[in-house]
């Protein structure tokens, strides 16, 4: 589909910006940095902390993304697939998290429930009581439910779902072919659907 | 044609966009006519939008870019900034007064302790701290700054020395690492 041209000169002005902040930042330009975190903070934060179920270890693990990935800038090539490397650092952070911890990769931390209550309450929006009552509770099944996930469904189903990144961005930060990413989210999807059946319908 | 097994299986794909124009045109010309397949499409476009609707997500704490530009600079940091858990917790009533105090303790009778643990924390981060404190409880900021207001709540226990009333309190530090 071909986007409309305002559009599209929006996305060349956001490329440049984003192109002149990879520059200062690799000339260690600590501002210029600052705006790339600003960008992508919350996404790494929840990627993580979405395949961690920690809330802790999720900001732990995104200082540590950006600390090496400010170190790390000029190794970067193609600038264009700084988005990409980026998730590949938090990637590797997390893996080697669940190896640190000998903690068979996939299942979660069970302290990130409480922790993670504290965040949404804050984040909250008012809402009737009883609104508010059922929309947690709803909320609280999707959190089982991309937590119940396998392992390997679940990084794409995020990436995917949470992200919205395409299959080819996907699959280059996770490494693996576009089929092989293809399929995953597929039976993603359809754990998903399979577990949420019950209560589609109430929620439009 | 398309066949109903060829459709489903690219069902996910076509929801996502992921298809070239000429099987998603395909897809769309099966879903015309198969009842069952469009029944399947249906429920999974409901998922999508279930998940979407009842998905939260975390913001960032704002103290998060200090800790990283203080270890990028290469200035010494605790891992958590003092008062970050402290913060974290304030949301919660009953404590909520009490740390609010010890908050503003940490801000004005506390800043020295502050500033010997974090000697370069700046202005900035000052602000960013007290901006922090204000956003989790709620309150204005200058009713937060030390320097601009007072804490309505009776704190006099607390100014011997609020630190060693903290460690050996009952409040669970959220942010500790504990063994499970
Ligand atoms: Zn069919």
């Amino acid at each position: 589909m071909k986007r409309p041209k305002t559009e599209a000169r929006a996305e060349d002005e956001r490329i440049g910006e984003l192109q002149e902040w990879l520059q200062r930042s690799k000339q260690q330009d600590l501002e210029a940095f600052h705006q790339l975190y600003q960008r992508y903070s919350k996404r790494i934060l929840n990627y993580i902390y979405r395949m961690t179920g920690s809330v802790a270890d999720a900001e732990d693990l995104t200082q540590e993304t950006f600390v090496s990935a400010f170190q790390n800038l000029k190794k970067l090539k193609d600038d264009g697939k700084f988005e990409s490397w980026l998730f590949t650092i938090a990637r590797n952070n997390v893996y080697q998290q669940f190896r640190k911890k000998q903690i068979p990769v996939g299942s979660l931390d069970a302290g990130g429930e409480e922790e993670r209550s504290e965040y949404e309450r804050i984040a909250a929006p008012v809402r009737d009581p009883q609104e508010e009552a059922l929309y947690s509770e709803l909320q609280h099944v999707v959190n089982e439910v991309i937590e119940e996930l396998p392992e390997k469904y679940r990084e794409v189903f995020v990436l995917s779902a949470i992200q919205h990144y395409d299959y080819k961005r996907i699959s280059e930060i996770v490494g693996r072919s576009l089929a092989s990413v293809k399929t995953d989210i597929h039976r993603a999807r359809l754990r998903v659907r399979d577990r949420v059946k019950r209560y589609l319908g109430q929620s439009s | 044609m398309m066949n109903c097994q060829g459709c489903r299986d690219d069902l996910v794909a076509y929801l996502d966009e992921e298809l070239e124009q000429s099987m998603q045109a395909q897809v769309e010309d099966h879903l015309e006519r198969c009842v069952s397949c469009r029944q399947e499409h249906d429920s999974l476009r409901q998922s999508y939008e279930f998940t979407e609707t009842y998905l939260s997500s975390l913001e960032p704490s704002p103290y998060l870019w200090t800790r990283i530009s203080a270890g990028l600079r290469g200035e010494p940091m605790p891992v958590r900034a003092p008062w970050s858990w402290l913060a974290a917790r304030i949301s919660n009533s009953a404590v909520a007064v009490r740390l609010a105090a010890v908050a503003i303790l940490v801000l004005g009778v506390g800043s020295s302790w502050l500033f010997y643990h974090e000697r370069k924390l700046t202005g900035q981060a000052r602000q960013e701290m007290v901006q922090f404190v204000a956003d989790w409880e709620g309150l204005d900021v200058s009713r937060v700054n030390p320097f601009l207001a007072r804490h309505e709540h009776p704190v006099d226990e607390l100014e011997a020395n609020p630190f060693i009333d903290l460690h050996h309190h009952d409040i669970k530090n959220p942010f500790r690492h504990e063994e499970r």
